[in-house]
């Protein structure tokens, strides 16, 4: 439309042009014409004031006209006779500005009658002139600068002059002073051009040239206005460009929402053609429901949250503000959501109005996708890393995590809890601590063993089991058996090193127990071996194989064979108590009535008692009594007990009473023997603690038996102690609970 | 017909006691010092019982038992050993030997434990 208009004035001013043009070429021609005709008339028909200077002298001696020197001279008749036939106008005014004589002419050009001028003075013909009149000095001084400085110039002046209507004149003028014979000026002579026609003319042809210029001004416009356009044409075609070659999308939509333009980025992303989507509400395409909505990047979201209220409250949160950003989805035409970044900005009129708004949208697919395998793998990382820690912390082993330092320092850096249990350390006792921190300083073998490891460890790099003796918090020795590896980056700069320790104490301790068990069954085997001969020897003498014995001989045998029956069984002894030291002997509990073990042993003992004239009685509240204990480990028990109540006591008897409590059961063997020095009663239960006696050379003691007892009542969670009195008797008690816990 | 007995020890005090008391008691017994020469003799002396002492230069008594009883096993075989091991019980009695008994012993109580194997070595041989 513009375009259009702008074409029509063009041929309109066009059209103009030339009128106008040739207008002025006709007015210029008819001035030149007027121009001519004025020339020619001025020549012909008044000679008296083109060849004049400015004065003109009356004198009645000059006959009609004579020019002397430069300055004419007439006389009176002859002015009169000039200014009446003259077809110009003219008028004659005297030296006070009073107009003294008109001709025809000049009364009909000023539309006055010829009386009007007998009152009239120069100023009502020039009022430029200005109240000149009545001061004859004023007036002719005023005409002298007048003449002086147009004049000379000049042979004529143009000037306006009004009529008797006050209608402006365009007239030539031409004024000559006149002066009598005595040079003395006696008023002046106007001569009047009508120059109406010509100066109609000439203000045509300036207002057409005016025209002209305006026209000709407007061209040059035109030009400024084309270019203009093929400007606008270049950058709106640049902003098309630039629009459709965003590889984001771009929305372009109303101050309310709707969309007005959408880049081809902006169609594609949402899978529909441009104007599928003009005039539609974002909200109303892109609202979800609450289900599952399968997604570009491999996720599924559920779409409760973006409701069609969510979308359009969003849209007014963000058409409110003035810059926003939104991240969120938009649903593709097949349903699938495309994760989406929008800057939301505004185009304004010029007043500041917000007009359109501008929507930047970038796909996020590539980065969600990015962002999920990121978080896979970090995820992957964090389970990695919790089962590195597991094993880290679960192991049974002690870890400890060293920094390197430069030198072949080790300072802690991360322990187990094992390390902790193993050394009584925390770790924050140990942080920053060099590894040496644990070495025993007192000991220069360990230093040795310690040094040696640093060397093949840290200098050589040589992976093996080291054994080091460490300190613990406290202060004790542990021996441990390390190994370990190096940390090292990338570049393979050693950052640290990871040492496992191991606790050798049980090793060693169960090596020592295996070796001891192992020579005390050497010594065991090397004992019996000569006993055996000894015993079969004796044997064969007192069963009388090499002749008969006197008594004395049998006696001395009798010694020999008590004797060598003793030391099998101190040789027995030592092996169990060995075992029940070191821990080689279980006991099988089972539910096993107690009162029929105790009147078991009563019976196996009841000789040796009754031999002594010894009672033996057993006193029982109950005559049934069900506990979980191991049937021959709690008869060996009884045996030991009762028998040795027996070999200590000469007269009176043996009790053997049974307690039932609720949980336990105390036995207690009492007997009115001899009894225990009370200062000797806390060693009655110590290895090879005998009581002196005087008596008996049969079954003597081996000092274990106590000792032997005393260990495995308590293998069975139970409690031996004694009470004696010296010469009274003793009484040895046990208590075993019902159920070994 | 007296029964004989092997008596197989390389301590010589030992074999000496057992032979002079078993002797006594009217057993026709030999002796051997060695596993070895204990076979041998098992093969030219052919006792009816054999008291094996474990811990023998050359062929142990384990061995020797072994052997023997899978050649002759109506030959009754009594270990007599100083050793307390319970493999050894355990390992005698895998290996088919009668009855065990712990160094040292009564001499009667070895005869009774003689007797009592050949009674039943002889039940089963009658059954056979």
């Amino acid at each position: 439309m513009r375009n259009k208009g702008l074409k029509d004035i063009k041929e309109v001013a066009t059209d103009e042009l030339t009128q106008v043009h040739s207008r002025l070429t006709y007015l210029e021609d008819k001035l030149k014409k007027l121009l001519n005709k004025e020339e020619k008339r001025i020549k012909d028909e008044l000679e008296i004031t083109i060849e004049s200077s400015y004065e003109i002298i009356i004198d009645n001696r000059v006959k009609t006209k004579q020019i002397i020197g430069n300055k004419t001279m007439v006389n009176k008749k002859y002015l009169d006779e000039i200014v009446r036939k003259c077809k110009e106008g003219v008028f004659v005014i005297d030296k006070m500005g009073n107009i003294k004589v008109v001709n025809r002419k000049i009364v009909s050009l000023l539309g006055y009658k010829r009386e009007d001028f007998k009152d009239m003075t120069i100023e009502s013909i020039f009022p430029l002139l200005g109240q000149t009149s009545g001061h004859p000095d004023v007036f002719t001084r005023q005409m002298r600068f007048y003449y002086r400085r147009e004049e000379y110039k000049y042979p004529y002046i143009e000037r306006t002059v009004l009529d008797k209507n006050k209608n402006t004149i365009f007239f030539q003028v031409k004024a000559s002073i006149l002066k009598d014979s005595n040079e003395q000026m006696m008023g002046a002579v106007f001569l009047m051009r009508d120059l109406s026609e010509r100066k109609k003319v000439e203000d045509e042809i300036k207002k057409g040239k005016g025209k002209l210029e305006k026209i000709v001004e407007s061209t040059k416009w035109f030009e400024i206005i084309e270019r203009l356009k093929k400007d606008l044409d270049e950058k709106n075609k640049y902003i098309d460009q630039l629009f459709e070659s965003s590889l984001d999308g771009i929305l372009i939509g109303e101050a309310n929402g709707i969309m007005k333009r959408v880049n081809t980025a902006y169609a594609k992303l949402m899978d529909y053609s441009p104007h599928e989507l003009i005039g539609k509400h974002p909200a109303e395409l892109s609202h979800l429901e609450d289900k599952e909505y399968p997604t570009t990047y491999g996720e599924k979201i559920n779409g409760s949250a973006y409701t069609k209220d969510f979308l359009e409250n969003k849209m007014v949160e963000l058409i409110t503000k003035e810059k926003a950003y939104y991240e969120g989805y938009l649903k593709r035409k097949d349903g699938v959501l495309v994760p989406i970044w929008t800057s939301v900005s505004w185009i304004r009129d010029d007043k500041g109005q917000k007009m359109e708004g501008l929507n930047i949208v970038r796909d996020l697919t590539e980065k969600r996708k990015t962002e999920m395998e990121l978080k896979k793998a970090y995820n992957e990382l964090q389970e990695a890393n919790e089962y590195l820690e597991n094993i880290f912390n679960n192991s049974t082993d002690g870890i400890a995590v060293f920094n390197w330092h430069e030198g072949g320092k080790l300072s802690f850096y991360r322990i187990n809890k094992s390390f902790g249990a193993l050394f009584g350390y925390e770790e924050s006792d140990l942080l920053g601590k060099n590894l040496e921190f644990l070495l025993p300083g007192e000991k220069e073998e360990y230093r040795l063993q310690f040094h040696k490891f640093m060397k093949a460890f840290i200098q050589e790099r040589k992976i093996l089991y080291y054994e080091l003796h460490l300190r613990d918090k406290s202060g004790r020795i542990i021996p441990v058996e390390t190994n370990g590896g190096f940390i090292k980056n990338k570049e393979g700069v050693t950052l640290g090193a990871e040492l496992i320790f191991r606790n050798l104490t049980e090793r060693k301790r169960a090596k020592e127990i295996e070796m001891k068990n192992e020579f005390l069954h050497e010594i065991s085997h090397e004992l019996r071996t000569p006993l055996t001969s000894i015993k079969g020897s004796l044997d064969n003498l007192l069963d009388g194989i090499a002749g008969e014995l006197n008594d004395a001989q049998k006696e001395y045998l009798e010694i020999m064979n008590n004797e060598s029956n003793r030391l099998v069984r101190l040789i027995n002894d030592l092996l169990e108590l060995n075992k029940l030291e070191v821990g080689s002997i279980t006991i099988t509990p089972e539910e096993t009535e107690y009162i029929s073990i105790v009147a078991q042993a009563v019976y196996n003992l009841k000789n040796l008692a009754f031999e002594k004239g010894l009672s033996i009685d057993i006193e029982s509240s109950t005559s049934q009594l069900y506990l979980k204990a191991d049937r021959d480990r709690m008869n060996q028990i009884l045996i030991n007990l009762i028998s040795n109540a027996i070999k200590f006591t000469e007269q009176g008897g043996i009790k053997v009473i049974v307690e039932d409590h609720v949980d336990h059961v105390v036995t207690r063997i009492v007997d009115t023997g001899m009894g225990i020095p009370k200062d000797e009663l806390e060693r009655v239960f110590d290895k090879f603690y005998q009581l002196r006696r005087v008596d008996s050379k049969k079954n003597k003691g081996t000092g274990l038996g106590l000792t032997i007892t005393k260990s495995l009542v308590e293998l069975h969670g139970g409690k031996i102690w004694v009470e004696s009195e010296e010469g009274k008797g003793s009484e040895f008690c046990f208590r075993l609970p019902k159920r070994i816990r | 017909m007296r029964k004989r007995i092997l008596v197989a020890d390389d301590e010589a005090s030992i074999t000496k006691v057992l032979k002079d008391r078993f002797t006594h008691w009217g057993y026709e017994v030999e002796t051997a010092s060695d596993g070895e020469e204990t076979l041998k003799k098992v093969a030219s002396f052919k006792p009816h019982f054999i008291l094996l002492d474990v811990r023998m230069p050359k062929i142990n008594g384990i061995e020797v038992a072994e052997r023997t009883k899978k050649e002759s096993p109506h030959i009754g075989i009594l270990v007599l050993t100083a050793s307390q091991s319970e493999d050894v019980v355990r390992v005698c009695l895998e290996k088919g030997v009668d009855g065990y008994m712990l160094k040292p012993f009564k001499l009667q109580r070895v005869k009774e434990k003689v007797e009592e194997i050949l009674e039943n070595l002889e039940a089963c041989s009658d059954h056979d």
